[in-house]
């Protein structure tokens, strides 16, 4: 009989002072894989799809593992905390705490993998290749990294579904309806700081940009639209914060809240906007109370009539090439490995990420489902 | 206990979308019975499959997908929930079915389903609503070979469970199963429940026909069979356990046939409705009697025409009558009837009476139509008739024409009538022989045979050559009669008390020798040999041989004129007889 509880234990300590802090808990995982199970990592954008196609969604749609009676599907999120909350202070680029995690019994707690970037490097650096055996991502790997991944075949990659970046405010904001690529290379290359440097905006507020991780995938997204609206030319970027991805709290817990501005994933919004985020001072057992993210997302017309930024992201299971033709059975009695099971299985049944049921957790994710088996891409 | 038998399974191979997809699926007839596993712990209830359009099915292909349409658990694993998810297992013996590996089947998928059909738009119970794309059991069967070959239960078996959840809540412990049994191979490899066994529902049907009963031959009779609940399949219409037609497809309960043919008398109609494969419902019949009267005769129309309307007396007049059929109007067929044509003189009611003259009759000709060409009407009005009388009075009426007026005028020259008569004769029929008493036919001398058993004298009555020499017959009566030649003796006797009995003489090789110029010809007369059987005594009675009643050796149908009738008289006589010379009467007669 297995009881497996995926959950991390999260420690929240509110210290009140001059600059509040909230500090995720340490990864002390409740579960900690078996040698059969598949374990994934990856990045804070797509890890909400990951982790429901893995144990299911909170709407009652069941997940891989509620058919696996053996080895299982375990994804780890990005983020220590369920809710996807900061791990770096408010107001500041440094990282709090690193939060770690087991990847595998027996085990000793290692650094959570927290971005798409950094789990392509971890699946290619995994020694042995036996700790993880895909990634979640937002990112394709680089060619470097699919070179380097060449001792195991490369890197093969599918599709799983597309999201949308776009400008996050506070839901009382200083922000015009809309952000265009132009006006917000001006604001993050410090050309413009206040909101009254925008055509029609009387504002006086100092704007506070935020930006995630550069590793992050929202923050290359980002970026790279930023670069095409610099006619190419990668701009250089001051006069930010960085702060943890997708964190609505980053804008809600800013100095000025309404003047903050953070590039954010359409999906996760979807999630808070849906309910499944509860507050977090509620304590097990009490009554619980959905989580406002207090924050929306500019679709409006940007001060310089063009349109707000609206960045396609996609979301992807990545893993090694080698593990396709792999002939280590998943499940007991069957005849598909892991790779054919969840993610290709050409002239076979299909994998479950392109399934049904897979679709229904997908799109409660926030992610709208769209399957492709893209081989050996590469950005 | 369930009497259970599971197919014997072989491997199944199937082309699948991207090749060939290789199901392992192996395994021997297993023991009947209840699978070993079962009862199962965490099992509460079974699991129902029902078709798009709602009706309970039993199995399927073993590549439809999604495997039902909608499923259904029969109890609640847990109240509350909200969503249903199917899966399948691989049973493994000696694993305990916590441990079996299996796929998800389907989506979670929300209950109660408004837009399923039926019942089960508002079940209460748990209800899987599969969509296309979801994995059949041919994907779970590839993906989790059954190879399990012997009889412990486990082979060729899949297990489904329908598990449910709800919003924030995890799943259930417990489940709904049911066990499935494959079989077939290929493309027509198919799945059905194996536990527990399936009950059948019931089905009624109901036969009604239209018009109501009775009616007459001919009419079209729809029967109308309602099945309920009203489930696919097909309905066989019979007469008598005699089928009717193609069994009919069920469509929203009900089945129609249409016929025109059930025969005359008592029909002991039935529909027998079958259900369409794989679905959970027995068959039933409904059951009718319907009447058929014979059809009444068909009422004719006759009309009747004249060419010209008006002429000189004594010329040609065309007088035609056409039948037609009243109800339909189309003619009737040659052969259906002869028209009698009437002339009713100044009667134009157009009814016969005794007074009315019959000009001729004649039969029915192609396209009903049938003509008179009459050329001694005498000066005056002429009323015509026409009386259609049919061949069968069962499938037509008599009809009669109105009458039609035919002026036969004066003519410019008035034709000198006269009259020409001549008589034919009764004629007669004569037989004749050119010998008499005064000229007897000589046997000739009688001679010992080759056995020295009796004494044998035979000569040629007429011949070939000369035919003259037997018999001539000739008949010239009126009217082409048959006729009937035959010949009769007496005892020979020598006058001195010998006696050779008369039945030792024969008449053989009777052949006729026919004459030129006469109506009788090759093949108009028939011959026959007049034989015996024994060499008689003198005094041994019978009519064997030429003696007695009279002996037919000839005879012919009909014909005129004469003919030759040859043959061969031959005496025997016993060694007994005495000696001299031997005389009798040979008597020929034709009539």
């Amino acid at each position: 009989m297995f009881h497996k509880n995926l959950k991390l234990g999260l420690a929240t300590l509110l210290v009140a002072g001059a600059v509040p802090l909230v500090i995720t808990g340490t990864a002390n995982a409740d579960y900690a894989p078996q040698p059969g199970d598949v374990v994934a990592v990856g990045g804070d954008t797509p890890q909400y799809a990951a982790s429901f196609l893995a144990d299911g969604d909170y709407n009652g749609d069941v997940g891989y593992n509620a058919t696996a009676t053996v080895n299982r599907l375990v994804t780890f999120n990005a983020t220590a905390d369920a809710n996807g909350r900061s791990t770096y202070a408010k107001g500041s680029t440094t990282v709090q705490l690193n939060p770690t995690v087991v990847l595998r019994a027996g085990q000793k707690p290692v650094q959570r993998i927290s971005s798409s970037g950094n789990a392509i490097t971890a699946l290619i650096n995994d020694p042995n290749e036996t700790t993880i055996n895909f990634i979640f991502s937002s990112s394709l790997p680089t060619t470097a990294q699919q070179s380097s991944a060449s001792g195991v075949g490369g890197l093969d990659v599918v599709e799983i579904g597309t999201d949308a970046v776009q400008i996050a405010v506070n839901s009382t904001t200083n922000a015009p309806a809309g952000l265009s690529p132009a006006e917000l290379l001006g604001i993050y290359t410090g050309q413009i700081t206040k909101w009254n440097q925008l055509p029609g905006d009387t504002s006086t507020d100092t704007i506070i940009p935020l930006l995630p991780p550069t590793s992050s995938a929202i923050y290359k997204s980002f970026y790279a639209a930023l670069t095409t609206a610099n006619g190419g030319t990668a701009p250089t970027l001051s006069g930010y914060t960085t702060v943890e991805q997708n964190d609505p709290t980053a804008i809600t817990g800013a100095t000025i809240p309404a003047d903050a501005i953070v590039p954010f994933s359409q999906a996760r919004l979807i999630l808070f906007n849906d309910g499944y985020f509860q507050n977090p001072n509620n304590a097990f057992g009490t009554t619980q109370t959905p989580l406002t993210a207090g924050i929306n997302l500019l679709t409006g017309t940007a001060p310089d009539s063009s349109a707000s930024l609206n960045v396609g992201i996609t979301d992807y299971a990545i893993y090694r090439a080698n593990d396709q033709n792999s002939t280590t059975i998943f499940q007991p009695g069957g005849t598909r490995n892991f790779a054919q099971t969840l993610f290709y299985n050409p002239g076979g049944s299909t994998p479950y990420f392109a399934s049904n049921a897979a679709k229904a957790l997908i799109t409660a994710s926030g992610v709208t489902p769209n399957y492709q088996y893209l081989g050996a891409a590469h950005s | 206990m369930k009497k259970l038998i599971r197919s014997t399974l072989a491997t199944v191979i199937l082309t699948g979308a991207g090749g060939i997809l290789t199901l392992g699926v192996s395994g021997v007839a297993s023991a009947a019975g209840t699978p070993p596993w079962q009862p199962e712990a965490s099992s509460v209830g079974t699991i129902l499959f029902f078709n798009a359009s709602g009706q309970q099915i039993t199995g399927g292909k073993l590549t439809d997908s999604p495997i039902a349409a909608y499923v259904e658990g029969t109890v609640a694993p847990r109240a509350g929930d909200t969503k249903a998810t199917l899966l399948g297992y691989l049973p493994v013996n000696g694993q305990a079915p916590g441990s079996w590996s299996g796929d998800q089947l389907s989506s979670s998928t929300t209950y109660p389903n408004t837009s399923a059909p039926g019942a089960l738009a508002s079940a209460t119970l748990p209800v899987v609503t599969g969509a296309s794309g979801d994995e059949s059991v041919a994907q779970l069967a590839a993906n989790y070979p059954n190879t399990d070959t012997s009889s412990d239960g486990y082979a060729g078996i899949y297990e489904l469970r329908l598990k449910t959840t709800g919003a924030g809540l995890g799943q259930t412990t417990t489940y709904d199963s049911v066990d499935i049994a494959i079989s077939g191979t290929g493309a027509s490899a198919t799945w059905s429940v194996d536990y527990p066994t399936p009950t059948l529902n019931a089905t009624s049907t109901v036969l009604t026909a239209s018009p109501t009963s009775p009616q007459t031959a001919g009419t079209s009779v729809t029967l109308t069979a309602t099945v309920s609940p009203s489930v696919s399949g097909t309905v066989q219409f019979e007469n008598g356990g005699v089928a009717l037609g193609a069994p009919v497809t069920v469509s929203g309960g009900t089945a129609q046939l249409s016929t025109s043919t059930l025969p005359v008398g008592t029909d002991s109609l039935s529909a027998v409705f079958t259900p369409a494969t794989n679905l959970a419902y027995s068959g039933s019949t409904g059951t009718a009697s319907y009447t058929i009267n014979p059809a009444p005769a068909a009422g004719t129309t006759t009309a009747l025409s004249v060419n010209p309307l008006s002429a000189a007396a004594y010329t040609s007049v065309g007088i035609t009558a056409n039948v037609t059929n009243t109800a339909t109007s189309a003619a009737l067929a040659a052969g259906a009837g002869t028209i009698k044509f009437y002339d009713d003189g100044t009667d134009s009611t157009g009814d016969v009476t005794s007074n009315s003259v019959l000009l001729g009759t004649q039969s029915l000709a192609s396209g009903g139509s049938a003509t008179l060409n009459y050329s001694t009407f005498a000066v005056g009005t002429h009323n015509l008739v026409a009386v259609f009388t049919p061949a069968d009075l069962a499938t037509y009426n008599t009809s009669t024409s109105s009458a039609v007026a035919f002026t036969a005028t004066t003519p410019a020259v008035t034709p000198a009538v006269g009259s020409i008569d001549t008589s034919i004769p009764v004629g007669g029929l004569t037989i004749s022989t050119p010998y008499s008493s005064a000229n007897p036919f000589n046997l000739g001398a009688a001679t010992l045979n080759s056995t020295a058993t009796a004494f044998v004298a035979s000569a040629a009555f007429g011949s070939p050559s000369n035919p003259s020499q037997g018999v001539t017959i000739t008949d010239t009566r009126a009217g082409d009669l048959a006729w009937t030649a035959t010949a009769t003796v007496t005892d020979f006797s020598n006058g001195t008390g010998g006696v050779i009995n008369g039945q030792n003489l024969t008449l053989t090789n009777v052949t006729p020798s026919y004459i030129s110029g006469n109506a009788l010809q090759a093949g108009s007369v028939s011959t026959s040999s007049v034989t015996n059987s024994s060499v008689y005594s003198a005094t041994a009675a019978g009519s064997d041989g030429l003696r007695g009643s009279p002996h037919q050796f000839a005879s012919a149908s009909a014909g005129a004129g004469s003919v030759y009738i040859d043959g061969v008289l031959t005496l025997t006589s016993p060694t007994s007889t005495p000696p001299g010379l031997y005389v009798a009467t040979l008597t020929l007669t034709v009539s």
